[in-house]
């Protein structure tokens, strides 16, 4: 029962850091090819901890990082 | 400073330490901010198009207008401006005319947006947060356009009969003056009441006496002119319809500035050359004082 509890905190844990990153890109005006690179590593770290295979459906290139925030949401509701 | 640089400079306010501190501090008090670490996260939220954010983004919005309602808080502002910047740059650009400078029209979108912003109707306006923002704004904006492009109208067409009579106005009152700084209190503060039309035969008077006294000053089309506006009281516009009934609306108006200028100094001629029958106001009880012309001063 904690693995479930620890992999949804994790998940949403995750989650929170995209969220602040793709405001942080936002405000910023950060490069496509930035953010791009940014949900590719992020998603590679989330889901090798999560023991998961890759994300079920592949998003839109410049909503990458909103893609993935989804997915580490349904993670979490999962885990919960 | 364009409605970009705006943006920037905001979002740039957003991310600083300070307000950074300051949603940690407002946050807690509002269950739907309190699960996002950073005012970044809420940003993320607000900006995100998707149909599933819809839910969340509506609440986020009710939130931060009613918390602003409450205690007016311009980080508050400066969050909404930053997240419909892509509204508002849209409006903006919707925009086509002269009835304000650029940089104008975008801190007149700005400051409605603000207004519709910290003056929302929550109690009659309870969903759809971001399309009642976006229409209010966008019918405020247009509204304020409208009367600024019916002020502009008033000033730039005025009535020619009118405006000459102000232009012989302050061209009376110049002559009265020592310097022009007192121009501003001789100026009349009311209308004067419109003298009588006159008779036919004080309209034929006038052509004689204009035509016996500068006739040879002045060219015949000219002189004709001037009769016919100050002596017939004819509108510089109707002349030009009636002398040029088949032209088209644009070639009449050019025209019309032609003819309107050539009036204009055909009549500063015409007070030159009848300057020696002034009658100075400083001085009613004398007679007639007769001045002569300057081309006889100095003579034996």
């Amino acid at each position: 029962m904690a693995s479930v509890n620890t992999h949804a905190a994790l998940a949403m844990a995750f989650r929170e850091v995209t969220l602040g990153l793709i405001g942080l890109f936002d405000v910023y005006e950060a490069d496509n090819d930035l953010t791009d690179a940014t949900a590719e590593a992020l998603g590679r770290v989330f889901r090798e901890h999560l023991k998961r295979n890759g994300p079920s459906g592949t998003p839109p290139a410049s909503r990458a990082l909103h893609g993935l925030a989804e997915e580490m949401e349904s993670a979490a509701c999962k885990a919960a | 400073m364009s409605l970009k640089e705006i943006r920037r400079a905001l979002a740039a306010e957003l991310g600083a330490r300070r307000n950074m501190n300051h949603f940690q501090s407002i946050k807690s008090s509002h269950p739907v901010l309190a699960e996002h670490a950073t005012v970044m996260s809420v940003l993320a939220i607000l900006n995100d198009e998707r149909p599933q954010a819809w839910q969340e983004k509506e609440a986020i919005i009710a939130t931060i207008i009613a918390e602003n309602q409450r205690r007016p808080d311009k980080f508050w502002g400066t969050l909404m401006v930053v997240v419909f910047y892509p509204m508002l740059s849209r409006l903006r650009h919707r925009i086509i005319g002269d009835a304000m400078a650029g940089d104008d029209l975008d801190q007149l979108v700005l400051s409605v947006f603000l207004d519709v912003f910290n003056s929302f109707p929550l109690d009659t306006k309870r969903d759809r947060f971001c399309m009642h923002l976006r229409q209010m704004t966008e019918r405020r904006v247009f509204r304020k356009l409208r009367n600024v492009q019916n002020d502009q109208e008033q000033v730039r067409n005025p009535d020619p009969v009118e405006y000459l009579r102000l232009e012989n106005d302050w061209a009376n009152h110049a002559g009265m003056l020592q310097n022009e700084d007192e121009f501003p209190q001789v100026w009349p503060e009311t209308r004067p009441t419109p003298s009588e039309p006159l008779t036919q035969n004080e309209q034929a008077r006038l052509v004689a006496f204009l035509v016996d006294k500068v006739a040879d000053d002045i060219d015949g089309d000219r002189l004709d002119l001037v009769i016919s506006t100050q002596i017939y009281g004819e509108r510089l516009s109707d002349i030009v319809r009636r002398k040029f009934p088949d032209l088209s609306t644009g070639d009449r108006k050019r025209i019309y500035q032609r003819v309107k200028r050539r009036h204009s100094r055909t009549l500063e001629k015409l007070r030159e050359l009848l300057n020696y029958l002034h009658c100075p106001q400083t001085a009613p009880t004398d007679a007639l004082p007769f001045r002569m012309p300057s081309a006889f001063e100095g003579g034996e």
